[in-house]
């Protein structure tokens, strides 16, 4: 009786193992593909989507604190000050005279993202926007499954 | 300068939101140097506008709309930035200090602030567009001050009154705006200039009279109307007086009052040769001098007395819109600056002495010239300039009105009823301050005060004391007179009368007109009592708020029965509905553009794609498909749903399209899984989203929908070559930072607008989907203590 429990903690153990192991991978995955969106296939609604996917596997994997921090972030907020930084820069090149959004390059080039200019901005922006969005949803879908779950476990133990 | 001007309220506002806790009480004295800077600035453009140039700044906003933010300062503008800015900067003063002891008083600062950069820009503004957006802003910020109070539900009720009076109003203005440009357009305006107004005042004299046109001009009319309060449309103004007095001074006689005015008399021009225009504003405005001035005799609130003072002067500068003659743009100018001013100090000053007597009835005051000298003796001159008493700026702009209405084109006898209606409500004005100088001065000290009253100091009265002394010195001809005339009124009349225009009393009729109306006006006071007795006979347009009441009464219950009719089934229906009428407008569109079945190009040719393996692939597609349409169990469902997006992602690597095969694997297999697991759990068997029951139509729906979205990809990508600015993009010069990767260039770069209205849906989703799932969880939190409907309650307060 003894080892079945202990290979079932263990099989729950392993399994949280690959699913941390798999958010935090998926998170560098995102990361990479929005970096590298101006070189490589790849693009900010991707990896918005993929960061979303890689959290919500975080918090099923990862221990009582980080998943509670994860959990009961302001994913609200995050979307907020993105869409809110997306218009700010459309509005910055108005100071020079040019229209709403129009593209502006710098002369600088960082390592890994190539060119910077304001489209870099706005897929930042774009970024932040769609992963606070699908992680805020995506976590409140995973909520009310889990605690749909943990009820009908009850109410099949109280049977 | 004058986006710089702007700018800076623009950055203000917000930041001030951020930064008032740590300011605190000390963020009006802070804040009242932003409009103190613009005032300053806008002061140095006065020579260069006054010799008629026009200082016209544009931003290029949507170059693809022909959509331009203009900025112009013409002398008219220009006229009106400085009353609302050196405005504001008293108002702010004043409110700083009557305000310091209040802690909920730093949010109204904001507002505040907020509030002079809309009615600056509005001012400014040279387009529809823009006019537009201020007005709202205006609106906006005008309900959050007159709301501010929000836990009194009398305050809640007339802030919504005046939300919907004033954001209603800018609705009629915009219609009317509208159909003018489409005027414009059909007789020959380019579509770019026609929004502008600078544009359409120049191409005004081809304009054929039209249904269009006179239904332009009556909206236009209506809903500038309705702000600069003439009846019958008066009713919000006097429910929205009931907060803090400088909160309303600004509100209704700085601001949002003016902005009618500054419409009015801005669109004057265009419209000087039509009759319906004309006439209207006549009788409009002398209705509401003589109504308004009936009404504040009868008052014993003063803010009520001054508050139809306000529309009976509002009439006055009306009426002149409407005659628009040369003389008459001289008269609006002068009358802007003298009674404004006068109007301004009073409601300072009516602030400052209800403050030290805790009341703002007149029966209660008294002997107020030994207990508060300053504050009572500004009062009375203010309120003299008012009334047109010789030699104070008032007379001068009374003298001027009635040289305007003698000399105007209007036929003999319209202009004899008019100075006959002009010299009664003159009449009763007199009657009004004689009843201020009586109540404040003459009367005995009163016994009902609270506290004994004292003067206030000096830096309280400092704004009052300078709007008094300029509203008087105006009429005094002297240097203030000449300057102010040279380099304010005459350019800006000039704007008006699209000629030069000289500003000048002249002895004449028009001067023994005004001085014999002081003659009904003195023997009036003899029987003041009587009069206040005849007069309450008149309507207070209370009819008409009893007529708004039960319009939003019905409004609210019509919207009730609507959300009934058309709220009461499940999600899964209503997702079908919307799928079975996006079909049904789909099927239209390709039925009435006749468009043909779509033939595959000849001589495509993809590299490394065969024909074998894309057939044993589509095959997969729909199996898997067929084995998810059927499935009984969650393990069937993903099994289905991972075969049919991994064929796919297969079948779109042969074609050579990896970029989109990575994001499909990347998009559809994690979240695919979660959402198909998601689904068969009993959460969504409870929401009404599971797939059991209807399957069958399921199937077509699904099926349908399908095909629908594979013709129109077929119909538009081969159909149409590769539309204009993508390919001119492709095909241009390569541009510094952009790869091979054309998606995110399209993006980020070609639709960037796009995107950012895709992010600002995907923001209103989330938080839609967050009220729906947290905002149910709560308990329900007790009812506020007063429940009862506002509209029952606003009826009581009149």
């Amino acid at each position: 009786m003894k080892n079945q429990r202990d290979t079932s903690a263990l099989r729950l153990r392993n399994a949280q193992n690959l699913l941390r192991w798999g958010g935090i991978v998926l998170l560098l995955l995102a990361l990479l593909l929005l970096l590298r969106s101006f070189q490589a296939p790849g693009n900010a609604i991707i990896s918005g989507v993929l960061t979303a996917q890689a959290l919500v596997l975080l918090a099923l994997g990862a221990g009582e604190q980080l998943a509670q921090r994860i959990f009961t972030f302001n994913y609200i907020a995050v979307a907020a000050v993105g869409f809110f930084a997306a218009a700010i820069w459309g509005t910055i090149v108005m100071l020079e005279g040019l229209p709403f959004f129009h593209a502006l390059w710098s002369e600088l080039s960082l390592p890994l993202v190539g060119t910077v200019g304001t489209p870099v901005l706005l897929a930042l922006a774009a970024y932040v926007v769609i992963a606070g969005v699908t992680t805020g949803c995506a976590l409140l879908f995973v909520e009310a499954w889990r605690t749909t779950r943990a009820g009908t476990a009850a109410r099949v133990r109280r049977k | 300068m004058l986006s710089a001007l702007v700018l800076l309220y623009i950055i203000a506002t917000p930041a001030s939101i951020v930064f008032r806790r740590s300011l605190g009480s000390l963020s009006g004295w802070v804040l009242v140097v932003l409009p103190l800077i613009s005032f300053v600035a806008l002061c140095f453009a006065i020579p260069d506008v006054a010799t008629g140039e026009a200082i016209v700044e544009r931003l290029a906003w949507v170059a693809s709309l022909h959509l331009e933010l203009t900025l112009q300062l013409d002398a008219l503008s220009l006229l009106f930035a400085l009353l609302v800015t050196g405005w504001g900067t008293f108002a702010m003063l004043y409110m700083a200090q009557a305000l310091a002891n209040d802690r909920r008083a730093d949010l109204l600062f904001v507002y505040m602030f907020g509030f002079i950069g809309a009615l600056l820009a509005l001012m400014l503004a040279d387009g529809v567009l823009l006019l537009m957006a201020c007005w709202m802003l205006a609106a906006l910020f005008s309900y959050l001050m007159v709301g501010y109070q929000y836990a009194a539900s009398r305050v809640r009720y007339s802030a919504q009154q005046a939300l919907l009076a004033t954001a209603g109003s800018g609705f009629v203005l915009l219609t009317g705006l509208l159909m003018l440009s489409v005027v414009a357009q059909s007789s020959g305006v380019p579509a770019s200039d026609a929004y502008n107004f600078s544009a359409l005042l120049i191409a005004h004299e081809g304009f054929p009279s039209s249904t269009l046109l006179d239904l332009s001009i009556i909206l236009i009319i209506v809903g500038c109307l309705i702000l600069s309060v003439q009846i019958p449309l008066h009713f919000w103004l006097t429910n929205a007086i009931y907060n803090p007095a400088p909160i309303s001074t600004y509100l209704h006689i700085g601001g949002l009052v003016l902005a009618g005015v500054a419409v009015l008399v801005r669109l004057c021009p265009l419209f000087i040769d039509s009759l319906l225009w004309s006439y209207t504003l006549v009788l409009v405005g002398v209705s509401s001098f003589c109504y308004g001035a009936a009404m504040a005799l009868r008052q014993y609130d003063l803010k009520l007395w001054l508050t139809y003072a306000t529309i009976s002067k509002l009439g006055l500068l009306v009426l002149l819109a409407g005659i628009g003659s040369d003389d008459a743009a001289g008269a609006i100018m002068v009358g802007l600056l003298a009674f404004i001013s006068a109007i301004g100090a009073l409601f300072l000053l009516i602030g400052t002495m209800s403050r030290e007597t805790g009341t703002y009835d007149l029966r209660h005051l008294g002997q107020m010239h030994i207990a508060m000298p300053v504050t009572a003796w500004l009062m009375l001159l203010s309120a003299c300039s008012l009334a047109g008493v010789p030699l104070l700026g008032g007379f001068l702009a009374t003298e001027l009105l009635f040289e305007a209405v003698v000399r105007s084109s209007l036929p003999q006898i319209v202009r004899i009823f008019v100075i006959l209606l002009l010299a009664l409500g003159l009449a009763l004005s007199i009657v009004y301050v004689w009843r201020l100088v009586r109540h404040v001065v003459l009367a005995k000290r009163s016994s009902t005060l609270r506290r004994k009253p004292r003067e206030s100091p000096a830096h309280v009265l400092f704004g009052s004391g300078v709007l008094t002394s300029f509203s008087v010195a105006l009429g005094v001809p002297g240097a203030v007179w000449t300057l102010v005339v040279r380099n304010l009124v005459e350019p800006a009349a000039g704007v008006v009368a699209q000629a030069p225009v000289i500003v000048a009393m002249e002895p004449g009729w028009p001067l023994v007109f005004s001085l014999l109306t002081f003659i009904p006006g003195i023997m009036l006071i003899r029987y003041e009592q009587r009069l206040i007795i005849a007069l309450r006979v008149l309507p207070t347009g209370q009819h008409i708020n009893l007529l708004y009441d039960a319009g939003l009464v019905w409004v609210e219950r019509r919207a009730a029965n609507l959300a009934y009719l058309l709220q009461r089934s499940g999600t899964r229906d209503y997702l079908r509905l919307m799928v079975l009428a996006w079909l049904v407008v789909i099927a239209g569109i390709v039925m009435n553009t006749g468009s043909t079945w779509p033939t595959f190009p000849e001589g495509i040719t993809l590299p490394g794609f065969s024909a074998l393996p894309a057939v044993l692939l589509v095959a997969l597609v729909v199996v898997s498909t067929v084995v998810l349409l059927l499935a009984s169990s969650t393990r069937r469902t993903l099994l289905g749903l991972g075969g049919t997006v991994l064929s796919v992602v297969v079948l779109l690597l042969l074609a050579g399209a990896a970029d989109l095969a990575l994001t499909l694997l990347l998009v559809a297999i994690l979240p695919g899984g979660v959402l198909a697991l998601l689904l068969v759990s009993p959460v969504f068997r409870r929401a009404g989203l599971s797939p059991e029951g209807g399957r069958v139509l399921d199937i077509f729906m699904a099926v349908s929908v399908g095909l629908a979205m594979t013709m129109l990809t077929l119909l538009s990508g081969l159909q149409n070559p590769a539309s204009r600015p993508l390919a001119s993009y492709l095909e241009s010069a390569p541009i510094p930072g952009q790869s091979g990767n054309i998606l995110q260039v399209v993006l980020t770069d070609i639709r960037s607008l796009d995107t950012i209205s895709m992010l600002g849906v995907l923001f209103a989703a989330l938080l839609s989907v967050y009220s729906v799932f947290r905002l149910r969880r709560q308990p329900r939190t007790t009812q506020p203590a007063d429940t009862e409907p506002l509209s029952q309650e606003g009826r009581r307060y009149r």
